[in-house]
């Protein structure tokens, strides 16, 4: 597999989010604007990408029968690492994630990753399939917070669209969790036309 | 050519009855009511009826051609889905909102999960919970007084449905007072024949009884759904602590409507006649669960949508055993 | 297979080394995280009290607020009545006459549960706006004869907000009491030494005790009024403040009335025509304090 296609391929084609259809907890819950799409997006992004790494370079030091606890011991120590600076750097961002940044240590995407691909190949592809599905990930949850934030908010980053009139009675159903179900279907509908032509 | 025999698999016998026919008596059996509904609340009602009715047509035929397939506007499906979304609106709701809720209700409910036949829930009840998730003010407080009566069929109380004044009584002055005059026979005489607010097509329990009674009596509905809804109803009135008495709960609200018309839609209610009776008791006991206990006022199409969601379960669980099939019990010896 | 010793030892050195790092990131973040912490309080506070620095009475839940000369403008608290789908999360700011002088309302993403579209509604400024300048008795749906317009169709949310702000208000109006500058009625005094808590101080002069200085409460036509008198060692009265009252608009507010006040240390206090309930539990109050607290006087 070309080094391309290794990054590539996590950010649509198997796209965790709207392909595989995992991660859905956080897709959901954290997508009703855009900037908490993207904040979670990129928070889950530098988790696996680090993560990633030190499995992918640890890799053949890990005994097979306790790689699951390591695994998680990894991923936990990264996402800590970003709850804090969260914490620290961007307290409004973290406050309108509330408990999903902990609970990025038991989203099997992440573990997926390392256990079906950084534990099995090199650092530089273990790197690139990182970002690819991160940024993946990232995608997903921006465009689906950009849909969610205009027609369920009549905002945009916080700056009203479409005019006063709409912001006080948007579409609420949009911001609600059925809408976020909405757009995964539509979005997963276009996926399967447009790019994994093959399944049809 | 005429003389080759059409080969086909069971039924072989058909009768007269087909979609086009079952949706034409349907929409006039739900004449009366919409009349009635113009009389009472104006012009208006026709006009939300109307733009309802033509979002669902073109919304359906626009979906069919997208979809590349055949268009079946003419069927009455579609009209039949923007009229029972139009009846259950308040009469005040802006214009735009029947346009919206139909367009979810044929695209989404509808089309998108396979077209008529296919739909899992009922369109115009998805219809109407997507626009209650999304302008609940409108949905909920957008009704207009009748021209013979108030809007809670009291006099005195402008503000409030029957129903939400029996949930909220203590909002409006001395509840007990409110319970007494709300079981009072004028105001379940009020109730019964629809000078009363509410839903467009919802008020008269009167007209909607007629219609429903037509439709099963030409066998296009099936009495069972209705019987077990409206019995399950009546029982649990009876049993449970609500204030309503079994007249009240009967006649107000969305319940004949939604027992007649909506819960024995053919699609997404079962087909065993096992099923039905479930399925119909099943609402009932929704209705009067969320009447009593829930959030809202009124519980009818968010029970029917429940017991839509499971319609499959109830029929996989009492398919008739096919004729010389053996029991489970006894089974096969090998 | 690997040996259960090999496996021991990469957990424990895969542990360690997590626990180390972060250790570091925590020591190099945790002020920081401090420091935000106690910014985002500090806005959330003054978004409903003008007040520079607030001091905390009750953890989270009760603060008084001070402003630039440490002399106290009011309190802040916090209540959580129960709405439509949960908690409501309500920050109120209070100057010291017990007048709001801001509600802010936590939204969805701070933990409401309120319906979005109806219940919601509770924390845009239309509705949050209104009790700016109200006193308790004031704080109710127009429907229950109060000042408050409900948010239409959310009424048990909107009930939810001005029964929890009323009782937040008699909860902690108390406390709005602790807050004055005893020099106020006894401006003679360089400092003072408390005696009983919160009701009785002590004014030093340069050397000695010249008077006390004592807190009281007297029943008004409303609510109770809450004073605080100054009375030097010959029994003179030094001054009387109004600490809180929510008496009658217009009649019983003439108990704040400065002149009134001043009649006390005359000792010609006389009932205010109009505000006869008001103004006589005042006088006797005073009265009846001072009898009690006599001893203390040199």
């Amino acid at each position: 597999m070309s080094k391309w296609r290794i990054f590539t391929r996590g950010l649509v084609r198997d796209n965790a989010v709207l392909v595989l259809m995992i991660g859905l907890c956080p897709a959901l819950a954290t997508s009703g604007t855009v900037r908490d799409g993207f904040g979670m997006g990129l928070a889950a992004t530098f988790v696996l990408l680090f993560s990633n790494l030190i499995i992918s370079l640890l890799r053949k030091n890990i005994p097979n029968e306790v790689r699951i606890p390591i695994f998680i011991l990894v991923i936990s120590t990264f996402v800590t690492i970003i709850d804090y600076f969260m914490q620290a750097f961007q307290p409004d961002l973290y406050r309108a994630l509330g408990v999903f940044v902990p609970l990025i240590v038991v989203n099997c995407m992440i573990l997926g990753r390392a256990e079906a691909f950084a534990s099995k190949n090199s650092v530089f592809d273990a790197i690139l399939d990182g970002l690819g599905v991160g940024l993946g990930f990232t995608l997903a949850l921006t465009i689906m917070g950009t849909v969610r934030e205009i027609l369920g908010n009549g905002t945009f980053l916080g700056i009203p669209v479409f005019g006063e009139s709409f912001k006080k009675s948007p579409v609420i159903f949009m911001v609600l969790s059925p809408g976020a179900f909405l757009i995964i279907g539509i979005l997963k509908a276009l996926i399967n036309k447009y790019v994994r032509k093959e399944i049809r | 050519m005429n003389e080759l025999f059409v080969v086909s698999a069971s039924p072989h016998v058909r009768g007269k009855m087909n979609i086009d026919l079952a949706m034409r008596l349907v929409i006039i059996a739900l004449v009366p009511a919409l009349s009635y509904s113009v009389f009472l609340f104006g012009i208006r009602v026709l006009i939300i009826t109307a733009i309802s009715i033509g979002a669902s047509v073109a919304c359906e035929a626009l979906m069919q051609k997208m979809l590349g397939k055949k268009i079946t506007v003419t069927d009455g499906s579609a009209v039949l889905t923007g009229l029972l979304l139009a009846f259950n609106l308040p009469p005040a709701v802006p214009l735009w909102l029947p346009a919206i809720g139909s367009a979810f209700a044929i695209i989404f409910a509808k089309q998108l999960f396979g077209g008529l036949g296919y739909n899992f829930i009922n369109p115009a009840l998805a219809g109407r919970a997507f626009l209650m998730a999304s302008w609940p003010l409108f949905m909920t407080k957008a009704w207009l007084a009748p021209a013979n009566g108030t809007l809670s069929g009291i006099d005195g109380i402008t503000s409030a449905t029957p129903l939400s004044l029996l949930k909220n009584a203590a909002n409006y002055g001395d509840p007990s007072i409110i319970v007494r005059q709300l079981n009072d026979f004028d105001t379940i005489k009020n109730i019964f024949f629809g000078n009363i607010g509410g839903c467009i097509g919802e008020t008269s329990a009167l007209l909607l009884l007629i219609g429903g009674l037509f439709l099963i009596i030409i066998r296009v509905v099936d009495y069972r759904i209705v019987v077990g809804y409206l019995v399950s109803v009546a029982v649990l009135v009876f049993v449970l602590p609500t204030k309503g008495t079994l007249m009240f709960h009967l006649f107000s609200g969305g319940l004949f409507l939604g027992a007649f018309f909506m819960a024995t839609d053919w699609v997404t209610s079962p087909v065993t006649h096992k099923g039905r009776w479930i399925f119909g008791a099943g609402c009932g006991i929704l209705t009067i669960i969320i009447r009593i206990w829930g959030g809202y006022p009124e519980g009818v199409s968010y029970s029917i949508l429940l017991m839509n969601v499971f319609t499959p379960l109830i029929d996989s669980l009492t398919k008739e055993r096919v004729f010389g099939e053996l029991s489970k019990k006894k089974g096969v010896k090998k | 297979m690997t040996s259960t010793r090999q496996m021991i030892i990469t957990l424990c050195i895969v542990a360690l080394t997590c626990a180390i790092i972060l250790s570091f990131v925590y020591a190099f973040t945790s002020p920081r995280i401090a420091e935000t912490q106690k910014n985002l309080m500090l806005d959330g506070l003054q978004e409903v009290s003008q007040a520079v620095e607030f001091v905390e009475i009750i953890s989270d839940t009760l603060w008084r607020a001070l402003d630039s000369l440490k002399k106290s403008t009011g309190i802040v608290f916090r209540v959580f009545p129960q709405g439509y789908g949960g908690s409501i999360p309500i920050t109120v700011g209070l100057d010291r006459d017990g007048r709001i002088t801001g509600v802010r309302i936590a939204s969805a993403a701070e933990g409401l549960k309120e319906t979005p579209g109806l219940g919601a509604k509770i924390t845009e400024p239309d509705f949050t706006q209104q009790f700016i300048g109200k006193c308790a008795p004031e704080v109710q749906l127009k429907n229950d004869g109060g000042e408050i317009d409900a948010i239409t169709a959310a009424t048990i949310s909107s009930r939810a907000v001005t029964a929890g702000i009323r009782r937040g208000i008699e909860t902690y109006a108390q406390y709005l009491g602790e807050g004055y500058d005893k020099r106020d009625v006894f401006p003679a005094a360089e400092s003072f030494r408390e005696i009983i808590r919160d009701t009785l101080w002590y004014a030093l002069g340069e050397s000695d005790t010249i008077g006390i200085v004592f807190f009281g409460v007297a029943q008004g036509y409303l609510d109770c009024i809450k004073f605080v008198a100054g009375v030097d060692n010959e029994g003179t009265i030094t001054g009387v403040e109004i600490v809180y009252s929510s008496e009658t608009e217009g009649i019983g507010e003439a108990i704040r009335d400065q002149e009134f006040l001043n009649t006390f240390k005359e000792g010609t206090a006389e009932a205010i025509t109009g505000a006869t309930v008001s103004s006589k539990a005042l006088i006797d109050a005073v009265q009846k304090n001072l009898q009690r607290f006599k001893e203390y006087l040199k």
